[in-house]
Parts: structure tokens; C-alpha cells; sequence
């Protein structure tokens, strides 16, 4: 859906109604208010004994309205678009006015496109596809039960979901985007005999039905099976500090953990990161570059625009070493004097935006990931994770280790797993020896959870961290 | 009298009005709830109002049952005619799944009765819709205000708090003439304080409580416990890496019975996903761990009278002095393993205290403390995980280190790692000092010579 008419039929308003709705929310004298319309359509299947013999649909919709009084936020939605409903809804944001700012004159709208398209095919779903899906979870199935004898049971669940959204501002600014969603994850659980485990995989893309190919059933088998052997002999390693080198990909955890979070700009604005005061200082080596974008095509983090209407954007947060931006919302924005940068995002309407991750990963560096491992005498190399959480006062973060290997003599030796890495944001970035030349953005499920769910991605080249803690024996 | 809440009757009408709807439309079974939210919420950054705001929510779930399948749906759209035609496409939707004929609605006899007023169990407190907003920033201001005493050595960078309140209904009916309706009113305060040190280094501590009725919520004291909690930080030491005694903060000690609940569930089980799979009456722990769900004593946050399928709760032993007495299955489990159909997932769990050296009853964390004398006493877990299958485990944690019962000073960067099972065995002390304000009652635990890794 990309005209406008339609989306203001499918929420029933018109715009006269929008802006009745924001010069109610700026009522008591507020210098700014949106309204974010939503409607969602959530699908999923599962299969569990060889069976697609469960699913469902989830409808979500509603209008969440925010008047921002300065720095201060009034936020309310309501699940109707109903005017006086909205108006009601709109007094209870209105609320956080302090009559501060005067009479409002919403400017004439506009609603250029930002030219953003960084999504795949948004096409509907069908009743019918429920029947092509559950075929595709049976083929992924087949094809991993086929590999490999020891698995004894496979989990596959598949959700796709598609929100039209539609904001609009008291800059008189209105913007539509159609998001779609598939993701897809398979879980085995498989013995020798002596034990008994079980590996994850997933995938997710801001893409329609196109996404379901005989090369990812073929990606995903492989991810699940190779790594049966080495997790049956795994152990844990000796515990305490050692080198760890992150394997390119998924080890992209460690910068949204470790970094990404302290760089986010509401805990910047109000004192609480670890990195407060530090913007245009030189935080790690020069080699290192991280971004933070959500320009890249059919990523799980990519926005045509955010959630407060700024067009999606690349973000250097870090440039050659130098702090050189945090992840701004309009609040924080305002509050820094710059531009937002696009990182404005809510879980649904239910909640206000915040300042969030998108697709974070490092750029390349100029070494071989050979060379990386080879530098190491003794340390631990990790490439699977499931999972982290930061302090964003300290800086100290975990992640942990599905997966990965010791590392002797500059080799790859006993596999590990099930270990927990923890490390100090700051301390970490600048004990970052190298940087590999192998940049991988992993395309898993991720999802952040700072107060709301967004989906994220992330990315890194192989990098070599001089000295982490690490759990163990 | 029929306790207030927020669902009115015309709502209960499209609770049924959908149950109807599906079974005209060739349903063989529905069971359908009703949800209703009202939220407020006050958020104050020093001292100054930061954010208000005010949600309503309603929903309608169905479970769907037709031609031998099964499919769960919702929607917020709730105008008669979106409701038929939901009920339309979830039922359509259905019949394209695979058929199991180990879904059905569960035995009628197993439902619970008594249940359709929704303040049977107490957790209603009507002063809810009397609350003005007036009030709600007179409460969260004052009590952002009160960080007590300032610590020395350490600056107060930031205070972050915020007072909610939440009153959520929930209507439930299936097509076999079940009628459920739980009504639950959550009044919350928290805060966060954010200090700087001499040096520069930030630390933060946060704390909280809450409260189904509001005038029995304690938040007098939370801002400056935030403020202790933070200042308690400062200063960390390294400890060295080897094996030590542990005693667990009742604040954050759940997270050590999770995963043995998440391996007590039948749909883990019948994934072989579980590290209790094939210990039911076989003993799995210390003798001196014994669980209990007690999911209807009144007054108490995480009592309900039914499931998520309508199925009565009732008192039960989970685990009996280490041996494993229950396993969490729901109807579809039931039967599709041939397990003993019980609840869906524990509701409150508690447990029996004991220590090792006295036979004292009441329990708390400076007696656990001053028993176990020298170790690590954990005061918040930073992520990790525990692997369903083995048990293996893997945690940041947060404390200080102990020596005498006593406080030495702050640890950074440990890591605590082990097997649930093992650990669980080497249950030294079990508080009688759980968080009133949790659902789950999990007082301080202490464990002997469990590996830290720093």
C-alpha cells in the first residue's frame, strides 16, 4: 500500500480529523505532538512432531498520540480511530503541557516520500499460503532429519506479520510505510547416547514471501547439522581473563551490548551512560568504525522511516576511534541541539518511541581472520550467542556463548559451550587488538528488549578482543 | 456483590457472542477470553515530571477447534461485526492446519467453579477508579524526592522514578458453559539512581515495590534504597577466580528456580528439552529443597483460581524434599504424552526454609549470612543463560564479598558457572524472607562451593 488515500481509509480518519487530534494533544501549551496510526496482521505456524498442526493470526490496531512539552512527553493511545475517541486520548497526553508554549499553527501539510525502499514485497497473505508455508516447514524438516540420525526432535516456527503505518506531527509532516516481516527458526534436540543437546537457528527479513527459498532450507540445515558433532564433544573451557577473538557475524552482540546501548542518547541526556560527555572523543583504537543503519535492504533493523517520521539513515557512532554521534530521538535531539538521526522506534502504538538500535555492526579493519586466530597463544574464539544484557551506569555486559572453540597455539583446538562472557563497554572497545577484513551481518532473530521489543540486526568482522572474562571450569 | 472491574456486561456479550459465532460456523469447540487493561504511569527525572501517560486495552483471544484442528487467534477490533468476521477467518484458518487429536477443551469436571466474579481471590482494590491524576503525581513526586541521605564520596548524577498503576480484567467462556473472570488491580513504584564516584566511574542501583492495593504499597523507602544500591557499587574489587559459598539476594534469587520450572514443563519434556525429563518421584535434589505452588491464598500477587484453559488450581508439592512431585501439563501435553494432566505453569511458588546449623523458622538474609560466614553474596544476576537440556548454567552476577557475615567490598565482572542439578544439591540455606510484592515467593538461598569465574 503506498498512496496516502488509502491509508488514511484504512484508519478512517480524514486530515482535518488529524489535526483536530494534535491541536487537542497541545492543549495545554506543548511545543510538539504526533500521532502514530497502526494496524498489524501477526501470523504463525508450527511444527512439532512432523505436523504443521498449529497456528494462528493476531490483529492489532490503534493510534498512539504524544505531546512533548520541551524535553517532557504526555503519551496515551487508543485502539479505535474513532474521533472522540482520539480527542479523549489526546487530553490525557495533552496533560503534560505546561502552557509554556503558545498557540499552535500546524504549517500546511506535506507528505513528500523520503525515497526510502528498503524493504522486499509487501504482498498480503492468502488463507492459502498457510497450506505453501506448512509445505516449506515440512521440506526444512525433511532436509534436516535427512542429515543427520542423532536428531530427535525438530521445533520449526514461522511467523510473518505486515504493519501500515501512517504519522503525522504538528510540523505538518505525514508519512506512511508499509513494514512486512518473515522469520523463520528451527530448534533440534539430538543424542549420542551419552548426551543429549540442542542447537537453534533462525532468520529473519524485512521481506514478503520471496524469502522462503530451497537455498535457505539448504542455509539452515547446514547452520543446525554441522554443529552437532562439535556440541556433543564440547565442554567448558578453564574459566578467568583471557583473549577472545568474536567470529565474524553474530559477534555483532558484543558491540550492541557492549556499545550500543551506552551510545543510545537517552541515557546520555540524562546522565546515566557510562559514555556521557564523551562526544568527540577518541574511545578505541583508530581502526574501528561501528554503525549503526537502517539503510540496509531487507534487514530485520532497516526503516524507511522511524517511528517518529525521520526518514532511516546511516549513523556513524563511532568514526576512526572518535565518538562522533550518539542515537538520537526528538527528544534527545532537542536536547544535544542536532539533528535526530532516525533512531526514534516503538514496539507498537501502545508505546512512546525511544532512542533504539537498528542494524549495528563494525566495519572492516584491515586484517585476515587467519591472522587473528594465529596471533592468539591462548584464549577462546566464540561465533554463536544467545543472548546479552548491558549496565548501562557501569558499562559491564554479558553475552552468552552457544558455541565456539579454544584457541592454542594460534589454533582452533577443543570445542566449547554454554558459556557466559562479561566485560566493561569502555574497557572492552579499547582493548580491541584487530579488526578483520571478513564484515558478515548475521540475519537471526534478533530482538532487543531495552523497556520495549524492537527487531534489530547485527554485524562484525572477526575482531580480536585482549582480554574478557570468561566462565568456566 | 459482583466486584466492580472494568469489563462491562455488553463486553461479556461479544465474549459470547463470538463462542456462538464459531460454533454456528461449524467450530467443534472455542474457548474465548476477554482482556481489558487500564494503565497509568508517572515518570519523574530529577525531580521534575519526565513523561505521563494514560492506556486503555481490550482484547478478545480465541482457542479454535474445527474438523480435528486447532488455532489460537486475537484481535483488538472489537465492533460486533469485525468479531464475525474474525470468528470467520480465525475458523477457515483452522482447517488448513494439520489435524491432532490431541487438542480438545479439557475435561469438563478438571474447570474450575466459583470463579466468575473475579475478586475471589482479593486482588481487587477498588480505589483504582477512585485515583485522580492529582494524586498519581503527588505520590510519584514525593517519593522521587526521597533519596534520604547523601553517601559520601559519591555524587547523585541522576534520579529516574516512576509510580504506576494497572487495573487488568480478564473474562473468560468456552463453548462447554465455563465462565472464569480474574480481576487484578497493581499499584508499582521504582527508581533508579544513577552516582559518580571520585574517579568519574558511574554506578546504578534500582529498586522497587509494589502492591495490589495501593495503601499497603511501601515506597516510602525505595528512592534511597536505589541510592544505597548504587553507592554499594562503587569502589568494585576483582575477585580471584575459584569456588566459594554464594548467598542469594531474595531480590533476584527466582532467577535460580526458573529453569528448573522451564524443565518441569511437559511441552519441554516432550521435546526432550528438558534436564528433568524422567525424574517425576525420582529425587533430582537436595533433601532440603522442597517447592510448593500455592495458587489461591487470598491477597497474595500470582494467586489465580485457573488456568489458561479454565483448569482449576490447587495447592500442590512440586518438589518434596528434593524429590521431583509435579510436572506442568496442560490438556494438549496430557494428551499427547500420557502424563498426569495438571496446570499449565506453576502460579506462586514457595518455599520451605532451613538452615543447616539451627532450627530457627524465621530465616533472613543476615542469619544465611552470618552462617555461611565467608563468600559471595549476590545481589543481581547481568544476563547469562541455562542451557533446557543439560542444565548447564552460565550468570553474571552483581555483590560484594563477604567475610564474618559482614560486607568487604563490591566485585566486578564474575561470572557464576555450573549445572542446575549440582548446584540445587548444594542448597545450604533457604530464607523466610521472600519479596511480598512477588508472585513468586523465593526468599535468599545459599549455596556452598560454587564456581566464580573473574
Amino acid at each position: 500500500m503506498k498512496d496516502t488515500g488509502q491509508f488514511l481509509d484504512l484508519f478512517k480518519v480524514t486530515l482535518k480529523d488529524m489535526e483536530t487530534v494534535i491541536a487537542a494533544a497541545m492543549s495545554c501549551g506543548a511545543s510538539y505532538a504526533d500521532l502514530y496510526f497502526e494496524h498489524t496482521i501477526f501470523r504463525n505456524l508450527m511444527l512439532r512432531d512432523s505436523d504443521v498442526s498449529s497456528g494462528g493470526f493476531h490483529i492489532d490496531y490503534g493510534v498512539g498520540i504524544r505531546a512533548l512539552d520541551g524535553e517532557r512527553t504526555g503519551y496515551s493511545y487508543c485502539e479505535t480511530t474513532e474521533l472522540g475517541a482520539m480527542l479523549k486520548a489526546a487530553k490525557g497526553a495533552a496533560s503534560i503541557g505546561s502552557g509554556k508554549y503558545g498557540p499552535l499553527t500546524i504549517p500546511a501539510v506535506s507528505n513528500a516520500p523520503s525515497g526510502n525502499d528498503f524493504y522486499g514485497s509487501a504482498d498480503g497473505w492468502e488463507h492459502s499460503d498457510v497450506k505453501t508455508v506448512s509445505a516449506f516447514m515440512k521440506r526444512l524438516e525433511q532436509n534436516i532429519l535427512s542429515k543427520d540420525g542423532r536428531i530427535s526432535k525438530t521445533l520449526i516456527v514461522f511467523s510473518a506479520s505486515q504493519s501500515s503505518i501512517m504519522m503525522f506531527d504538528s510540523l505538518g509532516q505525514l508519512c506512511t510505510d508499509t513494514r512486512p516481516m518473515r522469520s523463520i527458526s528451527a530448534r533440534i534436540v539430538f543424542s549420542n547416547g551419552r548426551v543429549l543437546d540442542s542447537r537453534s537457528v533462525s532468520r529473519s527479513f524485512r521481506m514478503g514471501p520471496e524469502m522462503l527459498t530451497g537455498g535457505l532450507i539448504d542455509q539452515m540445515t547446514s547452520e543446525l547439522c554441522d554443529g552437532i558433532d562439535s556440541c556433543l564433544e564440547a565442554g567448558k573451557p578453564k574459566g578467568g581473563r583471557m583473549p577472545v577473538v568474536m567470529g565474524a557475524g553474530a559477534s555483532g552482540i558484543l558491540l550492541h551490548e557492549a556499545m550500543g546501548h551506552a551510545f543510545e542518547a537517552d541515557f546520555n541526556r540524562k546522565g546515566q551512560s557510562v559514555f556521557c560527555g564523551k562526544m568527540g572523543q577518541k574511545v578505541c583504537p583508530s581502526e574501528i568504525s561501528i554503525v549503526d543503519d537502517a539503510t540496509v535492504e531487507f534487514n530485520r533493523g532497516a526503516c524507511n522511516y522511524d517511528d517518529e517520521g525521520v526518514p532511516g539513515r546511516k549513523t556513524y557512532m563511532v568514526r576512526d576511534g572518535v565518538l562522533t554521534s550518539y542515537l538520537h530521538d526528538r527528544i534527545s535531539a532537542r536536547h544535544f541541539g542536532v539533528d535526530p538521526t532516525g533512531n526514534g522506534r516503538r514496539e507498537s502504538f501502545r508505546f512512546y518511541p525511544i532512542p533504539r538500535m537498528r542494524l549495528t555492526y563494525m566495519e572492516n579493519g584491515p586484517c585476515s581472520r587467519a591472522d587473528i586466530i594465529s596471533s592468539v597463544k591462548k584464549g577462546i574464539y566464540v561465533d554463536e550467542f544467545t543472548g546479552g544484557q548491558v549496565n548501562i551506569g557501569q558499562g559491564d555486559f554479558t553475552f552468552f556463548v552457544k558455541s565456539g572453540f579454544l584457541i592454542e597455539s594460534g589454533r582452533l583446538t577443543r570445542p566449547v559451550k554454554d558459556i557466559n562472557v562479561i566485560g566493561n563497554g569502555p574497557r572492552a572497545l579499547a582493548d580491541i587488538t584487530a579488526v578483520g577484513n571478513d564484515l558478515r551481518i548475521d540475519n537471526g532473530r534478533w530482538t532487543c528488549g531495552k523497556e520495549q521489543s524492537v527487531p534489530v540486526g547485527c554485524g562484525m568482522p572477526t575482531v580480536l578482543v585482549r582480554e574478557l572474562t570468561v566462565g568456566g571450569e | 456483590m459482583e466486584a466492580k472491574g472494568i469489563i462491562q456486561d455488553n463486553e461479556k456479550m461479544l465474549a459470547r457472542l463470538c463462542v456462538s459465532t464459531a460454533l454456528d460456523k461449524g467450530a467443534d469447540a472455542v474457548r474465548i477470553t476477554l482482556n481489558k487493561t487500564v494503565q497509568n504511569s508517572v515518570s519523574v527525572l530529577n525531580s521534575v515530571i519526565d513523561r505521563i501517560s494514560y492506556n486503555e486495552d481490550r482484547s478478545i483471544s480465541a482457542c479454535i477447534f474445527a474438523n480435528g484442528s486447532y488455532g489460537s487467534f486475537s484481535t483488538n477490533r472489537l465492533e460486533e461485526e469485525d468479531l464475525r468476521s474474525f470468528i470467520g477467518q480465525a475458523i477457515e484458518n483452522v482447517r488448513l492446519l494439520a489435524p491432532d487429536p490431541c487438542r480438545s477443551l479439557p475435561e469438563k469436571n478438571s474447570k474450575a467453579t466459583g470463579c466468575s466474579k473475579g475478586d475471589e481471590l482479593g486482588l481487587y482494590d477498588p480505589a483504582f477508579l477512585g485515583l485522580d491524576q492529582e494524586r498519581r503525581l503527588k505520590i510519584a513526586t514525593e517519593a522521587a524526592d526521597g533519596t534520604g541521605t547523601p553517601v559520601q564520596g559519591c555524587i547523585v548524577e541522576a534520579v529516574e522514578a516512576e509510580y504506576s498503576d494497572s487495573c487488568d480484567d480478564e473474562y473468560m467462556v468456552d463453548s462447554d458453559g465455563f465462565e472464569g473472570r480474574h480481576i487484578e488491580t497493581r499499584f508499582g513504584f521504582c527508581a533508579e539512581t544513577t552516582v559518580k564516584d571520585a574517579g568519574g566511574n558511574r554506578y546504578s542501583g534500582y529498586w522497587w515495590d509494589s502492591s495490589w492495593k495501593l495503601d499497603t504499597m511501601d515506597i516510602g523507602g525505595v528512592t534511597a534504597t536505589s541510592l544505597q544500591k548504587a553507592a554499594a557499587k562503587a569502589g568494585p574489587f576483582p575477585i580471584e577466580p575459584g569456588r566459594y559459598d554464594i548467598v542469594v539476594d531474595p531480590c533476584c534469587a527466582s532467577r535460580l528456580v526458573s529453569p528448573i520450572i522451564q524443565a518441569l514443563n511437559a511441552g519441554n519434556i516432550q521435546q526432550n528439552n528438558s534436564f528433568l525429563k524422567d525424574r517425576l518421584d525420582t529425587k533430582a535434589f537436595s533433601e532440603n529443597l522442597t517447592l510448593y505452588d500455592r495458587p489461591v491464598d487470598r491477597h497474595c500477587v500470582g494467586s489465580r483460581l485457573y488456568d489458561s484453559e479454565g483448569v482449576a488450581t490447587v495447592e500442590r508439592t512440586v518438589i518434596d524434599k528434593g524429590v521431583v512431585k509435579t510436572c506442568f501439563t496442560n490438556s494438549y501435553m496430557a494428551a499427547k504424552t500420557g502424563m498426569e494432566h495438571t496446570v499449565d505453569n506453576i502460579s506462586r511458588a514457595c518455599m520451605v526454609p532451613f538452615i543447616w546449623n539451627c532450627r530457627k523458622k524465621e530465616i533472613n538474609l543476615k542469619d544465611i549470612m552470618a552462617a555461611v560466614r565467608d563468600g559471595v553474596y549476590v545481589t543481581g544476576f547481568n544476563g547469562g543463560n541455562c542451557n533446557d537440556a543439560t542444565g548447564d548454567f552460565s550468570f553474571g552476577i552483581e555483590g560484594m564479598l563477604f567475610r564474618n557475615g559482614q560486607a568487604v567490598h563490591p566485585v566486578c565482572e564474575v561470572i557464576m558457572t555450573g549445572n542446575m542439578l549440582e548446584l540445587w544439591n548444594s542448597l545450604a540455606a533457604v530464607g523466610s524472607d521472600p519479596r511480598k510484592c512477588s508472585g513468586w515467593q523465593i526468599p535468599a538461598l545459599a549455596f556452598r562451593n560454587v564456581e566464580l569465574d573473574a
